[in-house]
């Protein structure tokens, strides 16, 4: 069961001489206990999506459009699925239905209370009769909450902080609640996370009290647990940031994401300031914290290793859109894009004769005036006519593997993959 | 691969400790990280080193110190055969332009406020490189698409949060090499970059070694760019190179133990590839408690006798396989305590407990196990030590006038806060503090006109701070500096007035044992160096004890009267309340068994044989 549902978002950035598109048209699901990995260039946008999903864009970022589903049940998802279908192109049609499902509900529920309430005072001197009523009541009204909260996407986390003009807004109660104790991250750079004038272990309990009622005593507690849990010895607990050398305030930066327990991670680039011992060690601490908490994730990172190691699937990125997604085996063994191919192809390697690293010819995109058709196309040494004009649409191979290239089925068989 | 013979950097004996800000005021002993403990290496001309290393050994702190970003505290750097510590204003400024270095986070090292182009112009301003605005602007224009950052005019009037992480990194990298410098120190500069950029940021490094000769320092944690870039790789383990040798030879022939652990756990791009791992066990220590001996000795999978064991890994096996806390154990009787200090573990006996059986205990182990546990290989020596005395001081209350509050007050001051320090978040701040009468007159920095409405000044964070400090050291016992409350503010300036106080005799119980402390028992040329146990302060005396018996305790007993007289005699009000010592007879543990090892020095960096440098008992230097 999806966890969360991420479909089309598109956020752009505005600058002096336009929009830089940073994400364009981006959909991905994860489960409860899933690990997805997302890769692609430096610049395509996975820091971008990452912040659309914790709301943490800067002023010049707008979203232009999406949902981000978080903890939907599976029957409203369907539901809000039929509705869509039923729907489509039809607002006013949706908000009769609103108007008419809302009408229900205060018609079944009554006006003065709450149905939990009547049932409590049917309980302590109700007959059984009066309980059968309630109980049949309840299930209706249930049942109405969930046909409205599929109808006005209840569970989408962008409609309730988005403002008119596709910004968030910063302060929704809401969002608040959610992000760190639900929903946390590990930011890119570690230095974002904490601030240079208060020690570092302040900062891990103080983000701790925020959300939780406990003592100082036991933040602290927890906090030095959190420490040992990343491999920084305790006694550095009273340490400023800049006492830190790089990695280890990364991993002060994990210890932080994780200190709430969320139900969702989103992991930028965490191990890029750590060596191979250090990364396997925290890898393996996270990935036992997953299963115990069920824990999703979804891991940013350029370092194909890292994503072969701990991811279940991955989504390739490039210039602001998904190029390939599927299970982690899938992309990494039948290879159906050329971007994932070159990407995987230019791997250095510690193993054989040492030869010049080739990169994939040509430039990133300027993604303020991205190629029309397949963004891919000026690099791609499959190219024809059409890549230039038509945007691919989804090719899926395999239950789950879809690749957004016009040749995908052709290509496969050919491209260069991993172990080749 | 061209590699010169000339050295262009040497690196001696090189040493960087740093002194750890510990609770929130706190005075206890200042704890030090050794964060660059001796490292030797030079680098020759169009060589690159590779530096690789686990997080937190010393590899960015390395690169600090070759850039004279910070000082050393021990050994030296010299570049072209200069030691870069004694050069001064022109010289300076030509080895500040000769050497730059791209910083590990370019999210820290690139100034938020300044646009692209306006970060890596500034180098070529401040060096007078380019003679028009538009020649500089080509400059930067060249840097940044060499650097992989293309079309480079989209990114000049961009601010480094519009960036993503590997565009800031590029931007870092530019910035280095858009003034042609004789040698880079670069400190993971692709960390941020996939692999096809990365390719492409690396092969511009290798060009520009190949065509111009220069040499690299560079650090990283990923095995595959180290070998792909250096021509030789060092390794470094908890502030000291282990290893140093051809890249290959390290990677395919790796010596010491941590290497082999460390190419071990190289991560292969595959989903189906199961590791053969070497597994290192514990925790990652830390730097400010290195072990003696070999520091990888704790988590060494080959670990031998001569490897250097302490107290600590005795104390370590008799509490956890010996089990000797167990109430069934037999030594559970006995043994009261167990201290371990340096390379001995002290054993203290219960009251009734027999030495002798513990000894003879002790003895059967290190027999029985000397072929199992090179641990007990190592011991060379187990004695019993008697020790049934104390010594004495009484302590008194008495008056101190201001002058001498404000004088402790300033030490406390710039003990505990390193605003000096350019790293310190005071930085700027506080520019100076000294004493003059009953007053601390502080400095406060210039006031920033582009400050932000609603954002305090700095006389406001300096006084703000003030008060939290005093609070503190009011709530930590002492309570004279009650009256340093009352400050006041001039222009660039806030002054702290002191009163006279009262020391109570716990106070004085307190400094003395602090002071016994660190002229006894730290001081190598005590005499008692580490023969003590820690001095203990109350309501109004210090009672301390020593690890040895015999005669040393009148020795002991005169040298802290003479201490006390000299300390009163420099103006040090609390040492003039702490009366004549006294020896008495104490209960509790009248013996102590004491378990030595051999003392061990680190093994050093040797060439065993064809230049691989290894530091590690294992190996020897071929015999000549
Ligand atoms: N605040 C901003 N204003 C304008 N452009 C921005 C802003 N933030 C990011 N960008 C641009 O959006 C694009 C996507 O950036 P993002 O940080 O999401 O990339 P990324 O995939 O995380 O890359 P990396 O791997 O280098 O971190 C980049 O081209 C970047 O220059
Ligand atoms: N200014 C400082 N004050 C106190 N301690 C410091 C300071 N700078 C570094 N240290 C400490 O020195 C040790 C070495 O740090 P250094 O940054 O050199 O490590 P590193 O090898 O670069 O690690 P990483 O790979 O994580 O970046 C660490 O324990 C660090 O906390
Ligand atoms: S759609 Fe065309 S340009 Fe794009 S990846 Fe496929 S073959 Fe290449
Ligand atoms: S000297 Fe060598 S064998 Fe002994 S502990 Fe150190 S690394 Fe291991
Ligand atoms: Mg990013
Ligand atoms: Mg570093």
């Amino acid at each position: 069961m999806a966890l969360i549902e991420v479909q089309d978002l598109k956020v752009h950035f505005k600058i002096q001489n336009g929009w830089v598109k940073a994400v364009d048209g981006v959909s991905f699901s994860i489960d409860a206990g899933e690990t997805m990995g997302l890769v692609g260039e430096s610049g395509c946008g996975k820091t971008t999506a990452a912040y659309a999903i914790t709301q943490l864009l800067p002023p010049n970022g707008f979203v232009k459009s999406g949902f981000i589903f978080f903890k939907e049940p599976p029957r409203t998802r369907l539901l809000r699925l039929d509705y869509d279908q039923m729907l489509k192109g039809n607002p006013k049609g949706r908000e009769r239905e609103i108007a008419t499902l809302r009408a229900r509900l205060t018609g079944v529920l009554g006006e003065k209370h709450g149905i939990e309430e009547k049932i409590e005072q049917a309980k302590t001197k109700g007959t059984s009769e009066q309980m059968e009523r309630l109980a049949a009541i309840a299930v209706e009204a249930g049942e109405l909450t969930e046909r409205l909260h599929a109808l006005t996407y209840f569970f989408d986390l962008l409609g309730k902080s988005k403002l008119k003009d596709g910004r968030l807004d910063d302060f929704n109660e809401e969002i608040r609640k959610i992000r760190w104790k639900e929903i946390s991250m590990i930011f890119q750079g570690a230095m974002n996370a904490f601030n240079p004038v208060f020690r570092v272990g302040d900062q891990i309990t103080e983000a701790i009290q925020l959300h939780e009622d406990i003592d100082d005593e036991k933040a602290v507690k927890r906090a030095k647990a959190l420490f040992s849990f990343v491999g920084i010895p305790e006694d550095r607990i009273t340490n400023y940031p800049h006492e830190f050398s790089g990695g280890m305030k990364q991993r002060a930066m994990i210890a932080l994401a994780l200190a709430l327990s969320p139900k969702f991670i989103i992991a930028d680039e965490p191990t890029t300031a750590l060596d191979v011992i250090t990364q396997d060690r925290i890898l393996f601490e996270i990935r036992k914290l997953q299963e115990q908490l069920k824990m999703a994730m979804m891991i940013i990172t350029h370092d194909v290793s890292v994503v072969a190691e701990v991811s279940d699937k991955i989504a390739v990125m490039y210039a602001g859109r998904i190029m390939e997604i599927g299970r982690t085996v899938q992309v990494f063994k039948n290879t159906a894009h050329p971007y994932t191919s070159g990407l995987l192809g230019s791997f250095p390697s510690i193993e054989g004769a040492r030869h010049r690293l080739i990169s994939i010819p040509g430039f990133p995109p300027d993604l303020v005036n991205p190629p029309p058709g397949c963004p891919f196309h000026p690099r791609c040494e499959y190219a024809k006519d059409d890549c230039s004009k038509v945007v691919p649409r989804g090719i899926e191979l395999e239950p789950g593997h879809i690749a957004y290239c016009h040749y995908a089925k052709e290509l496969q068989p050919r491209l260069r993959r991993l172990g080749s | 691969m061209p590699v010169g013979s000339d050295v262009v950097i040497k690196v001696t004996s090189l040493k960087k400790y740093f002194e750890l800000s510990r609770g929130l005021f706190s005075f206890e002993e200042p704890v030090f990280v050794k964060a660059v403990d001796d490292v030797n290496f030079e680098i020759h001309e169009g060589e690159i080193l590779g530096l690789v290393g686990e997080s937190g050994c010393g590899k960015t702190t390395t690169g600090r110190l070759l850039t004279r970003l910070e000082d050393p505290t021990g050994g030296s750097v010299f570049f072209l055969g200069r030691d870069i510590a004694l050069l001064e204003s022109d010289n300076l400024k030509v080895f500040r332009r000769n050497i730059q270095m791209v910083f590990q986070d370019p999210y820290e090292s690139l100034n938020p406020r300044t646009t692209v182009l306006q970060t890596i112009m500034e180098p070529l301003i401040n060096h007078h490189i380019g003679k028009t605005y538009e020649e500089r602007v080509e400059h930067v224009v060249k840097a940044l698409e060499d650097a992989g950052l293309a079309p480079a005019r989209e990114y000049l009037s961009r601010f480094p949060h519009e960036l993503s992480g590997g565009q800031r990194q590029r931007v870092s990298i530019a910035r280095a090499l858009v003034i042609n410098p004789r040698v880079i120190v670069a400190d993971e500069p692709v960390s941020m970059l996939d692999v096809s950029i990365r390719a492409g940021v690396l092969n511009l490094m290798l060009d520009l070694r190949d065509k111009y000769n220069i040499p690299y320092l560079f650090i990283t944690h990923d095995i595959a760019v180290a070998r792909y870039v250096s021509d030789r790789l060092g390794v470094m383990y908890l502030g000291r190179v282990v290893e140093l040798a051809e890249t290959d030879k390290v990677i395919f022939e790796p010596k010491h133990p941590y290497t082999r652990a460390l190419l071990s756990a190289v991560p292969v791009p595959d989903p189906e590839h199961k590791h053969g791992r070497i597994q290192i066990k514990g925790e990652i220590p830390s730097a400010t408690n290195v072990p003696l001996g070999c520091r990888f000795r704790p988590r060494c999978p080959f670990s031998f006798n001569e490897c250097g064991w302490e107290g600590k890994d005795l104390a370590a096996w008799l509490l956890e396989e010996e089990n000797v806390a167990a109430p069934e154990h037999p030594m559970k009787t006995h043994i009261e305590e167990i201290e371990p200090s340096g390379f001995s573990l002290v054993i203290k006996m219960k009251e009734g407990g027999s030495s002798n059986k513990v000894l003879s205990f002790i003895e059967s182990k290190v027999s029985e196990l000397k072929d199992k546990m090179p641990m007990f290989q190592a011991v060379y020596a187990v004695n019993v030590v008697g020790g049934s005395k104390e010594l004495v001081l009484g302590t008194k209350s008495i008056q101190v006038p201001g002058e001498y509050v404000a004088k402790e007050f300033l030490e406390k001051l710039t003990k505990s806060v390193e605003f000096r320090s350019r790293g310190h978040p005071l930085f700027g701040t506080i520019l100076d503090a000294r004493v003059s009468g009953a007053t601390v007159a502080i400095t406060v920095g210039e006031e920033n006109p582009q400050k932000a409405e609603g954002e305090a000044t700095k006389t406001e964070t300096t006084v703000g701070f003030l008060q939290d400090f005093t609070k503190s050291l009011v709530k930590g016992g002492y309570s004279e500096f009650k009256g340093a409350g009352k400050m006041m503010v001039g222009s660039g300036r806030v002054t702290v007035t002191c009163s006279q106080a009262k020391l109570t005799p716990a106070r004085v119980a307190r400094e003395a044992a602090e002071l016994v402390v660190k002229e006894l028992q730290m001081n190598p040329r005590s005499g008692f160096y580490n023969l003590l146990l820690t001095p203990k302060a109350d309501k109004s005396s210090v009672r301390i004890r020593l690890c040895c018996g015999g005669k040393k305790w009148e020795a002991f007993a005169g040298e802290a009267k003479g201490l006390f007289a000299r300390m009163a005699a420099e103006g040090n009000m609390a040492a003039m309340g702490v009366e004549p010592a006294e020896i008495k007879e104490i209960k509790g543990p009248k013996e102590s068994v004491v378990v030595s090892f051999v003392h061990t020095i680190e093994p050093p960096l040797i060439d065993v044989g064809g230049g691989h440098m290894v530091a590690c008992y294992l190996f020897k230097a071929p015999a000549k």
